[in-house]
């Protein structure tokens, strides 16, 4: 059976598709903890702010 | 405020930097296969990638085992982030394995799954328990039964680690053999086996610092969901 040619490109192409998506999950799950540590970073109970009047206490 | 270890930023860099040359070394160092024995020669660079990912995601199912074990003997919150870690990392390398496998598979063998595969059928098996025990996380409510349930399912799960692991020298139908024991089968370059260690050292020093970071984070996540049940029970006790 002949491969060759068409087969290699092919070859190149699924090599190519393979790296793109096994390096774009990891690129992907290192933007997902980034965007976890700003939410945490963002919140107000984060850290001692928890311990200030909930905005809610001033409605009643 | 969550502070983020500066030794798990230089993890990821050193294995970013790593996975740069493993690319690099791949496509420009390892020889090339012999054309005329395959199908897709320029396919087989895949491996660089797909084996190291393979080999982390045993130990993202190891740590979620270890978590899994941990929470029923001791019922640790220490534990219980091992599981959250665990899961998502094994989520995470298990479907990069079966994504890049399929793609080689329909280069080089002109379908991209076999049915009657153990090694691919009991790896996929292990990606979905993953997928499960993530998904249950995020979807259930976050109490001790429903800990024990998930803890449960990563200990008995990962009973398809070792049968995954041996499966291609127990019953070989497709998926190609052991590569990295020394053996007159595996016939494996050694320039081909170093840029897979190169691959395998850059992946785990990244998993390493994905683990200290999503730890860190999951701790800091579970501190705010404690801080705002406080504030829940001020506002309701006043």
């Amino acid at each position: 059976m002949k491969w060759m040619g068409a087969s290699e490109l092919a070859g190149e192409t699924h090599l190519i598709v393979a790296y793109v998506i096994l390096i774009g999950s990891l690129a992907l799950y290192g933007n997902w903890l980034r965007s976890r540590y700003r939410n945490i970073a963002n919140s107000r109970a984060s850290t001692l702010e928890a311990r200030t009047p909930h905005p809610r206490d001033g409605e009643d | 405020m969550v502070r983020i270890p500066a030794q798990a930023i230089a993890l990821l860099a050193l294995g970013s930097g790593g996975l740069v040359a493993t690319i690099f070394l791949g496509i420009m160092w390892a020889p090339d296969v012999n054309p005329s024995q395959w199908r897709a020669p320029a396919a087989y660079r895949i491996i660089f990638l797909h084996v190291p990912f393979a080999w982390t995601s045993f130990l993202a199912f190891g740590m979620l085992f270890w978590g899994s074990l941990g929470w029923y003997l001791r019922r640790t919150e220490r534990s219980w982030r091992l599981v959250q870690s665990g899961s998502d990392l094994g989520l995470l390398f298990g479907i990069g394995v079966i994504t890049s496998g399929p793609i080689w598979g329909m280069a080089e063998w002109g379908v991209p799954w076999d049915w009657a595969d153990l090694r691919l059928n009991t790896f996929a098996l292990l990606t979905a328990l993953a997928l499960f025990i993530v998904m249950a996380r995020r979807s259930q409510p976050d109490h001790d039964s429903t800990r024990d349930t998930i803890a449960a399912v990563g200990l008995f799960g990962f009973i398809l680690v070792p049968i995954t692991a041996v499966a291609t020298t127990l019953y070989q139908k497709r998926h190609p053999g052991v590569v990295i024991i020394e053996s007159e089968d595996s016939g494996l370059d050694p320039a081909i086996r170093a840029v897979m260690m190169v691959g395998f050292v850059s992946i785990t020093l990244l998993f390493i610092g994905f683990t200290i970071i999503s730890d860190k984070l999951y701790s800091a996540e579970a501190e705010i969901e404690l801080n705002l049940k406080a504030l829940d029970e001020m506002d309701g006790g006043e």
